[in-house]
């Protein structure tokens, strides 16, 4: 969670919850002050972890587009992005890939390493060969800095080191703790090796971008989500963890069409892909 | 700054609920407070909502009314305004023919090494794309249909002559009809579709031209090291050249498209 969300959740819930805490002092008022109180910081949570599945919600309720841009627009479903040129209609959606693999392989680095690398090309040219409408495979990536990235992770292994020793120091050890802590110890071992050899820590995010065509709105966004669930068949020989984007994450990612965000602006969009 | 004033007025409001010794009156404040809570929350991301709701239901809310992007001078990058500040993108286009099919598995690892290495090549952030589009056809389509409706014309006036005199012709411009009509049925069916592999870099500027100029140097910079690391030549793209990378149009050029849907129509029908 970056510094933001914590200053604007952790503000507002203080103020609710200080409210809360006096409602002994409003007689009768007490229990429908408790009610609104925790429904308001159920609201607050929601907005802030469920984002994604309340802005549709509410454009759709208010019945409200958005216009990114003079020829952009943002239908209220939220899910594609419409551009209407010349009597045709295209629509643009977007797919997030985390990889969620990389943290299982670094345990095992140099058997997984191996044959990802080899399989990736064959990998891509089936997808390509599979797919007969036009997608984008977007990787923003850059460079991090070596020696403070080697440095954090020394740090996180002496941590883990530390709290390794103190558990197998203790009257009772749990052997389970133990073996998790050892885990942790041999992923961050694996990456400073990694480093070691050569390779250069790399910031990175993925995302796959489609566009589809038709003579009418509709006909062109059911086409899309075609499209789109296709492109999650068939990307899925990366290992990759994909789901459609909608909501306001949608209005930044096709901001990138035209600018590569700076390398903090990045982190806060996508603290969760890296 | 909407933030800070709507936090402050819960926090005065909650401090004189508390102080208030009706309890109807403290209890209503409580809720105020908790309610200016709420929307100070929502300043957060939804604060362009606010309009619509305040004025009327079903406002389309412009985020920026100005065109997506604009081409810099030079033709070599395109401009963004974003508020105040102004950005500039380049483009670089690597064109690589290697294929996994004729390599062992060494060669394909090596392949995606060095993939992994142009990751690596800047500290600015860069985007790695690859575009699959379909080709534009629009020109030849469009001389295809001009060709089919001349010799229509032609058949069609050499109809209206006497018939017996004009057989051998005849004949010949339907057989011509025929051609053409094959040849722009069989064009438009296909689904002719290309391959682009491009990276582009951004950089912010005072102005337009120091923008641009700064993006150019570093997709020069970029350029150069792709070069080196994959031995292609990449290039940075200019003109129109780069309007296939942005615009969906260009991406499915409408002619082509528009034949294959009319086609899709007809044999719907």
């Amino acid at each position: 969670m970056d510094i933001d969300t914590v200053l604007y959740m952790g503000a507002s819930a203080a103020v609710v919850v200080l409210v809360l805490a006096s409602a002994p002092n409003y007689g009768f008022m007490s229990l429908p002050i408790i009610i609104l109180g925790v429904l308001i910081l159920g609201i607050i949570f929601i907005m802030n972890f469920a984002d994604f599945l309340v802005f549709p919600l509410l454009t759709k309720y208010l019945n409200v587009e958005i216009m990114l841009s003079k020829d952009h627009r943002v239908p209220k479903s939220q899910n594609c992005v419409l551009k209407y040129v010349n009597g045709l209609y295209y629509a643009t959606g977007y797919l997030t890939a985390n990889v969620y693999k990389y943290v299982f392989a670094a345990e095992n680095a140099e058997a997984e390493k191996g044959d990802g690398l080899s399989e990736a090309p064959d990998n891509w040219e089936r997808i390509v060969m599979n797919t007969n409408f036009p997608f984008k495979f977007n990787l923003i990536s850059s460079a991090e800095d070596v020696q403070k990235y080697r440095e954090d992770l020394e740090g996180q292994r002496g941590y883990v080191e530390f709290q390794l020793s103190k558990e197998e120091g203790a009257t009772t050890p749990n052997e389970l703790t133990i073996r998790e802590l050892q885990r942790k110890i041999n992923i961050v071992q694996t990456r400073i090796d990694r480093i070691s050899d050569g390779e250069m820590p790399t910031y990175s995010t993925m995302y796959i971008e489609s566009t589809s065509v038709g003579v009418s709105e509709k006909e062109a966004t059911d086409l899309l989500t075609e499209q789109l669930s296709h492109l999650q068949t068939v990307f899925n020989a990366f290992d990759l963890s994909i789901s459609r984007i909608v909501g306001r994450e949608l209005h930044i990612v096709h901001g990138l069409n035209y600018r590569v965000m700076e390398m903090e602006e990045l982190r806060k969009h996508f603290e969760s892909q890296n | 700054m909407l933030f800070g004033i709507c936090i402050g007025v819960a926090i005065m409001i909650t401090v004189a609920s508390e102080v208030v010794s009706i309890h109807l009156l403290s209890a209503a404040l409580a809720i105020i407070a908790m309610l200016a809570a709420l929307v100070a929350f929502l300043t957060k991301n939804y604060i362009y909502m606010f309009e619509s709701v305040v004025k009327k239901k079903g406002a389309n809310l412009v985020i920026y009314g100005g065109e997506a992007f604009t081409m810099a001078p030079s033709g070599n990058s395109i401009v963004r305004r974003e508020g105040q500040n102004v950005y500039a993108s380049a483009f670089i286009k690597i064109p690589i023919y290697r294929s996994g099919t004729e390599m062992n598995k060494e060669e394909k690892a090596d392949l995606s090494k060095l993939f992994g290495r142009i990751l690596t090549l800047g500290k600015t952030p860069m985007k790695l794309s690859a575009e699959m589009y379909a080709v534009n056809k629009d020109q030849y389509i469009t001389k295809l249909r001009a060709m089919l409706n001349e010799t229509e014309e032609k058949y069609r006036s050499m109809q209206s002559v006497d018939g017996d005199q004009h057989r051998g012709g005849m004949e010949r411009a339907r057989g011509e009809v025929t051609m053409w009509r094959n040849l722009l049925d069989s064009v438009s069916k296909s689904h002719s579709q290309a391959l682009v592999l491009f990276a582009m870099v951004s950089a912010l500027g005072g102005n337009d031209e120091e923008a641009s100029n700064i993006a150019y140097q570093r997709a020069e910079e970029l350029a150069g090291g792709i070069s080196a690391t994959l031995g292609v030549n990449a290039y940075v793209a200019k003109g129109s050249e780069l309007l296939t990378l942005l615009e969906p149009e260009y991406m499915i050029p409408v002619e082509t498209v528009s034949e294959r849907i009319r086609q899709k129509t007809m044999s719907g029908a």
